[in-house]
């Protein structure tokens, strides 16, 4: 190469300064006398964590840990039903399946979470879509949701597989809007803390029916989520912590079976195809 | 309206995969895009052949192999500074399995400041300036309209966080002569931005750059050579790893109570909603 002779740049530190400690506005530690590595006392914004454990419920402590206050009562109301709604996505979900994969393989039973809110992070029904999806509500909710669904309908063609994504968090699955997501979606309409995303997103839904588009479960997700002041990241998050009790549910009942007891794919029905042949 | 929708489709896929890369053949063998795994390649081809066959469905020239793997070395740095093997340190301090450890740390690491996530962003970039270069301006008038924007300079592949200039550049550039590779059109345009770079923003040309016009001088896609450093960083995790699973638990850097400084509310009660 003509670039042996070339005079390589020079590596040197950048001036940038990095913390001498770590911050936090979540987490408070007082250390027990005698002992500054032990503490006597831990605060989560503000709250002894003892107080905590005593007087809420685990879904207050997610929003508390997250937002950093309590839940309102009419907060609290939308959160559990959401956070119940959630909490099982069904063995017919990917990252379920991918938990029931590796529990019925046999593999260490604290690796089955990991797995499948590593597989739940994805664009198409997992966390990033979720994130995605407070993003497309919070950037319309403004408009007509009439006039976006019309928009996007205009310009919409359907991908390869069918699946089709009309928005994040909005289309249709094996050809139809899913009716258990939308059932989901009409209960939580009847809170009253859902005033704002929600019925946006229920009213875009209807302009797309005619369709056969309609509400995922990120969709709900993410307009519930909007509802309630969490940022898209938070949502992310918050999604993939909802729907880890099915996970781990399937995750355990297949940990207990034999490996026989998933199918395994006859030879005869692994077929071999060209790069073009499908 | 169930009874109206056409599910072919799906049906014809259920119980049944179709797999363009091959498989298990129960009795008869393995086979990857047509080779045999164990009577083609065991033996035959690097481990880094293999993973790019299995990527690309091509098999790839030794070299090049050897010049992917060679990237690799340069990220195994066994420094737990490094945020992704300091996720792996954690896991060895936490006692988890050298799987979870090293999962951990490889999901860490993709970020949008450095790892293998920010290759794409990299190769987005080189192949946007070979496009500008080619038909609409210079080098410079590329870097002061499309990769300047209001908060500053966007030049994925230039830079990196802690220090200025990249070691690796250079070893990787010598290595690639090395094996007889010659200077592809992306290469060049990369040393050119390089240049313009130094004189005027200080950034030199970064390991990922590098590597993203080097791969699209070979005819690798985006995604392609995304696929094929997913893991790159995997010989630092196992480093860091090792040592702090070797170590005493608590014993990496221990913190006081009030190493943690606490900037939220005073001590409330609960009844204060």
């Amino acid at each position: 190469m003509t670039t042996s002779s070339r005079k390589a740049p020079a590596v040197e530190k950048r001036t940038a300064e990095f913390s001498q400690k770590i911050s936090t506005k979540i987490w408070s530690d007082q250390p027990c006398p005698g002992n500054p590595f032990v503490a006597e006392k831990s605060l989560v914004h503000g709250y002894n964590l003892i107080d905590i454990a005593k007087n809420l419920s685990f879904s207050e402590s997610i929003f508390l840990n997250i937002k950093g206050k309590l839940a309102t009562p009419e907060q609290l109301e939308l959160f559990n039903a959401l956070l119940s709604g959630l909490s099982n996505l069904g063995p017919r979900h990917a990252a379920v399946r991918a938990v029931m994969n590796a529990a019925v393989s046999k593999t260490e039973v604290q690796n089955l979470l990991p797995i499948g809110m590593s597989i739940a992070s994805g664009e198409f029904l997992g966390a990033e879509e979720v994130e995605q999806s407070v993003r497309f509500i919070r950037k319309n909710i403004n408009k007509p949701a009439t006039e976006v669904a019309g928009a996007l309908l205009g310009k919409f063609t359907a991908d390869s597989n069918n699946n089709s994504v009309i928005a994040p968090g909005f289309g249709s699955r094996f050809g139809q809007a899913d009716p258990v997501c939308a059932q989901l979606a009409s209960l939580l309409l009847t809170f009253n803390y859902s005033d704002r995303a929600l019925p946006w997103a229920e009213e875009f839904c209807k302009a797309l029916a005619a369709d056969n588009f309609g509400w995922f479960i990120t969709g709900v997700a993410a307009a519930s989520f909007a509802d309630l002041g969490f940022t898209p990241k938070a949502s992310a998050g918050l999604f993939q912590l909802a729907t880890a009790p099915g996970m781990l549910a399937h995750g355990l009942e297949m940990s207990a079976k034999p490996l026989t007891a998933m199918p395994f794919v006859d030879d005869k029905d692994y077929v071999h195809i060209g790069e073009s042949d499908e | 309206m169930s009874n109206t929708i056409n599910t072919q489709y799906w049906e014809q896929r259920r119980g049944k995969i179709l797999s363009r890369k091959g498989g298990w053949e129960l009795g008869k063998g393995i086979t990857l895009h047509g080779y045999s795994l164990l009577d083609d390649l065991l033996g035959k081809s690097s481990f880094f052949q293999v993973l790019i066959l299995g990527i690309t469905g091509r098999l790839p020239e030794e070299r090049y192999a050897k010049w992917l793997e060679a990237t690799f070395i340069c990220m195994s740095w066994p420094d737990p500074r490094i945020w992704c093997n300091q996720v792996s340190t954690f896991g060895g301090e936490m006692r988890t399995s050298s799987v979870n450890a090293i999962a951990a740390g490889i999901i860490s690491s993709e970020s949008i400041m450095y790892g293998p996530g920010v290759s794409l962003e990299a190769i987005d970039f080189i192949h946007q300036a070979y496009d500008f270069t080619n038909k609409q301006g210079s080098v410079s008038e590329f870097i002061n309209t499309v990769a300047t924007t209001r908060t500053g300079l966007k030049a994925p592949g230039y830079g990196r966080p802690i220090a200025t200039g990249d070691e690796r550049v250079a070893a990787m550039i010598d290595y690639t002569a090395a094996l007889g590779f010659s200077e592809g059109p992306y290469f060049k345009l990369a040393l050119e931005i390089e240049d313009y770079l130094l004189m005027h923003h200080q950034e030199s040309l970064n390991l990922a750059g590098y590597m993203s016009a080097f791969a699209s001088d070979q005819g690798y896609s985006k995604l392609e050579m995304h696929r094929m450093i997913s893991t790159c960083v995997n010989g630092g995790l196992h480093s860091c790893f090792a040592e702090s699973r070797d170590q005493a638990s608590d014993s990496f850097l221990p913190l006081r109570c009030d190493d943690v400084e606490y900037t939220g509310p005073e001590e409330r009660k609960i009844d204060q909603r």
